[in-house]
């Protein structure tokens, strides 16, 4: 059984073509096998509905009397790139507002667009004999506009890495709130409803493709950033005009304490021109496998702690290292259900129609860890190896001596086997010396210590001392023993940080 | 039913919610408390049928009482379902039903607010309560 993508717009033309969502795809081909369903079907809907941050859009303003090459812009107070032609700007969804912060960013200026909002438009200029004026102020909305063209350079992955967290503090992500000690999983991707899942040696998707973007209709023009299809972390890149875009399917976003961004609803026909074809979109959930990583490390190799199946991630539970965590998603089901059946509804009422693609994405390509010319400090270049440490049943006075002969005003704590206990500060002690009172070191020393290591880059480091508002890291070893310690003060010193 | 008491600066001195327990024999539960030096704020719950009896001797102690019926407000323009607010709520009052929708029981809402700024397209807002 074979069929030609001619003959499909054919049956879209004549009201007799069969489409169904990919999740409904899934079911058909196990219940009569993908022979029969490649007779049956002629087109499957995906959909996905996701926060990408790898979106943005390009806007014309056209040209103001006396005319202005707009350099520095600002739109709504998130700044654009100006650094093309004089009125031709890029708008990135993570840019934040100037004057709001996270709470706003480019991903709500693309979303106030398409909802026909006005915004509001800031640029300046050096001025040129050509373009003069050095300043304008105005306020437009997507109608103003020559163009509003919504440019990704990465979206629909494949599939996405689980998050969740080993520390004992809350981590906020890009992949959302992560508790302490493994209490929860964050996940993102629509799974068996995924665009590249239902394609992913890309026989029918390609450049010239035409999809579904944000309730409008796009085009994917080539493999996406970081495309890396041996590891099935597969991406799009694509195009599509705004001022064709629904509100309902896209929405500009904020992560606590990461920033803004934008969810966008994609969703791409897969043509059913052959049974291998339709074995493909037979996928299901429990064949989409992906890694739960511990973001609780903060490099970019994150230890993998297990492989889960989309099926287990949707369940609400998953099993890693004999720990049941709790999962829950990011990117929202409801919705990419959503796009993959409003896109079947267009073909089925004759008003979308399939592309033949120009070229098919590369296979190949892989995903590049970035070239470092320069070497990271690390904490054991920065660090005091001759920590002074004092005891547990040290009084105040013994740890006040140790502090004033070392010139110190942290002293970790120590078991009798040189193993980190606790900390304390020299404020610590004058809080007790202004009670009058009397403790042992042990007593009133802060159990809960946060540590560095030897390998751990300076930035890293600094990091947990600017997040935790402390003001020294003992460095300690596999064992636990204190063999540095590295304070703030050095840090400055040597990064120019505060 | 769930509760907001607003206290002057002179009930926090008293035991009140103590005394009030012991007088009406109600099994009061406090979500959230937030009492400082001068003002301070409680959400509690209080057994529908002792709730005239608590909110009038609360009320004669001076402290504001207001109903909380819609703790939170979604603005279901903005929300996409995505559930975010699942994994943040303390209490679970956020739930995904099987057709990927997100639900809300506002009976079980403590408003810590954490939802509020969790909440990637800011959809959920504290609602004040009323009487």
């Amino acid at each position: 059984m074979r069929k030609t993508i001619d003959e499909i717009n054919e049956r879209i033309r004549d009201g007799s073509v069969s489409v169904v969502t990919a999740d409904r795809m899934s079911e058909i081909v196990e219940e009569i096998g993908a022979e029969k369903a490649a007779k049956e079907v002629d087109v499957v809907t995906t959909g996905t509905f996701g926060a990408m941050c790898s979106s943005g859009a390009f806007l014309n303003f056209g040209h103001s009397d006396p005319p202005i090459k707009m350099v520095d812009v600002w739109l709504n107070d998130v700044r654009a790139y100006g650094g093309i032609a004089a009125v031709d700007v890029f708008i990135g969804a993570t840019e934040r507002s100037r004057s709001r912060g996270e709470a706003y960013g480019g991903g709500h200026v693309i979303e106030d667009l398409v909802a026909g909002r006005e915004i509001e438009v800031y640029a300046r200029s050096p001025g040129t004999d050509c373009y003069p004026q050095r300043e304008i102020e105005t306020r437009v909305r997507i109608d103003d506009l020559n163009q509003a063209i919504m440019l990704n350079p990465r979206n629909a992955y494949q599939r996405y890495a689980v998050a969740t967290n080993s520390t004992e503090r809350m981590m906020e992500t890009y992949m959302g709130s992560l508790f302490p000690h493994f209490q929860n999983a964050t996940y993102s991707g629509s799974g068996e409803l995924s665009p590249i899942c239902n394609d992913p040696n890309f026989e029918t998707i390609g450049i010239g493709t035409r999809i579904f973007l944000c309730g409008g209709e796009g085009y994917i023009i080539g493999e996406g950033t970081q495309h890396n299809p041996k590891s099935r972390f597969s991406t799009l890149m694509v195009k599509g005009d705004m001022k064709q875009m629904d509100p309902a399917f896209l929405r500009g976003a904020t992560f606590r304490r990461y920033g803004t961004t934008l969810y966008v609803g994609l969703g791409v026909p897969i043509p059913i021109l052959n049974e291998k074809i339709a074995a493909n979109t037979g996928v299901k959930d429990e064949d989409i496998i992906t890694e739960v990583l511990d973001y609780g490390v903060p490099r970019r190799d994150r230890p993998v702690l297990g492989t889960v199946s989309y099926r287990e991630l949707k369940s609400g539970e998953i099993e890693i290292q004999g720990r049941v965590i709790k999962t829950y998603p990011l990117s929202s089901h409801y919705m990419a259900k959503k796009v993959a059946e409003t896109l079947a509804t267009w073909i089925k009422k004759g008003e979308f129609f399939l592309t033949e693609p120009v070229k098919p994405l590369p296979l190949d390509t892989i995903q590049k860890p970035m070239r470092e010319t320069k070497r990271h400090p690390l904490v054991m270049d920065v660090m005091v190896h001759e920590v002074v440490t004092v005891r547990e049943d040290y009084n105040i006075q013994q740890v006040a001596k140790v502090m004033v002969d070392g010139q110190i005003t942290h002293a970790p704590v120590v078991s009798r086997e040189n193993k980190l206990v606790g900390i304390l500060t020299a404020w610590d002690i004058a809080k007790v010396v202004a009670q009058g009172r009397e403790a042992r070191a042990g007593e009133i020393m802060t159990r809960k210590v946060l540590t560095t290591q030897l390998d751990e880059p300076v930035e890293v480091a600094a990091r947990k001392i600017e997040k935790y508002n402390i003001s020294a890291l003992p460095v300690v070893d596999s064992e636990n023993h204190v063999i540095g310690i590295i304070t703030g003060d050095m840090i400055s010193r040597l990064i120019g940080r505060k | 039913m769930k509760v907001r008491l607003v206290y002057t600066p002179s009930a926090i001195q008293e035991p009140l919610i103590a005394e009030i327990i012991l007088a009406t024999r109600a099994k009061i539960n406090i979500n959230r408390a937030d009492i400082g030096a001068v003002s301070g704020e409680m959400i509690i719950d209080i057994p529908e049928d002792k709730y005239n009896q608590v909110v009038r001797m609360f009320r004669d102690k001076g402290l504001k009482v207001s109903l909380l019926h819609r703790p939170i407000v979604r603005d279901d323009n903005r929300c996409v379902m995505c559930g975010v607010c699942t994994s943040i709520c303390p209490i679970g009052a956020f739930k995904i039903e099987k057709d990927w929708s997100v639900t809300f029981e506002p009976e079980k809402c403590i408003q810590c607010g954490v939802c509020v700024s969790a909440c990637p397209t800011s959809a959920l807002e504290l609602s004040e309560g009323e009487i």
